[in-house]
């Protein structure tokens, strides 16, 4: 998939997002760390089934739910639960939910590399949605074997996950401070990790620099505007960090 | 304005707009999606509205990844959190719970 073919619109697309979800296309396309391709793409295409689904509440598991999920889905049914619940109650997300779930039916790596590639979805649907646009086309799935390799230094921290420290510079090195919490939610699978810095590097902020007025990027909104709609979404999906 | 309507532009250009933009990509306000984009874009441009749904977008991402990990809050942000929570009513968010401030 070329950048260009991610959308086929008019509408002034930033190079950076366009070539951020043609990368995407390909990871998700590709065997990852814990899951293989086609575990992968089944967890995308869950993503799509439960932001398309008519709503259910947040304390119904979709498994539970005659005729929702194949009998021979890809994926583990905790797994389907844990993709329903994210895309589509991001604001119930609890504790005790996350220690029902690992590691007796999911490893917490499985966890973390389920989370990001449900992220992504959500980012890459969303605006595909918000913005009238076709959803991009998933790639078939590569040839490949899951890596199965965790970082050195992995551990329980900060989060409910086990995170590990961080293994480039992408976070700026001009910051006075160390990279915040949310860029180490994915560092059990570093290969994730990665992919959450490219997508908040196209969309957000570049190398974390909170400081710049973002002129020398070339949006076309101002510093407000970023931190007016950063506050509003936030308050929307109830996240409190 | 971060937190519903009636407090106007807030000292952003075309703040109320784009608040209502955040609203209506979540299914919510008064006015439907496509509504809000045509004013966009006719306000401010169909660059700003992709820059727009862009961040939006952004933050589909990261709330998603910090709610579901149970990220605490930068010892950085900890008193600006303290200070603005009220305001927005976070300290009633599930979220709240594992942020530990």
């Amino acid at each position: 998939m070329t950048q260009a073919s991610v959308y086929e619109t008019e509408l002034p697309i930033r190079a950076a997002v366009r070539e951020a979800h043609s990368a995407l296309v390909e990871h998700w396309s590709s065997a990852g760390t814990w899951w293989s391709a086609v575990e992968r793409l089944a967890i995308v295409n869950e993503v799509r089934t439960a932001l398309d689904a008519d709503e259910l509440p947040p304390w119904v598991a979709p498994s539970t739910v005659d005729g929702l999920v194949a009998a021979d889905h890809v994926l583990p049914v905790a797994v389907v639960d844990i993709i329903w619940r994210i895309t589509n109650h991001v604001s119930s997300l609890t504790r005790d939910w996350y220690d029902s779930l690992v590691p007796d039916q999911v490893s917490p790596e499985q966890y973390v590399e389920v989370l990001s590639l449900v992220s992504q979805a959500n980012l890459v649907d969303r605006f595909a949605d918000s913005l009238s646009l076709d959803r991009p086309a998933l790639a078939e799935p590569r040839p490949g074997e899951p890596s199965r390799t965790r970082p050195d230094g992995a551990g329980l921290a900060r989060h409910w996950v086990p995170t590990a420290p961080i293994q480039d510079t992408h976070w700026s090195p001009d910051m006075p401070m160390e990279a915040p919490n949310v860029r180490r939610t994915l560092t059990l699978v570093p290969a994730e990790a990665k992919m959450m810095w490219m997508l908040t590097d196209a969309h957000y902020i570049s190398g974390g620099i909170l400081t710049e007025d973002f002129s020398s990027q070339k949006w076309s909104i101002q510093r407000p505007h970023f931190e007016l709609i950063a506050t509003r979404a936030s308050s929307l999906n109830e996240c409190f960090y | 304005m971060a937190t519903g309507p009636g407090h106007g532009d807030g000292g952003v250009p075309d703040g109320g707009l784009v608040a209502r933009l955040v609203d209506a990509t979540f299914g919510k306000g008064d006015q439907g999606l496509d509504e809000v984009k045509a004013e966009v874009r006719s306000t401010m441009g169909d660059a700003a509205l992709v820059d727009c749904v862009t961040v939006i977008s952004a933050f589909h991402m990261a709330n998603r990844l910090t709610n579901a990990t149970g990220s605490p809050i930068d010892p950085f942000m900890v008193e600006a959190t303290k200070v603005t929570a009220a305001v927005l009513g976070a300290n009633e968010f599930l979220s709240r719970v594992d942020a530990s401030t």
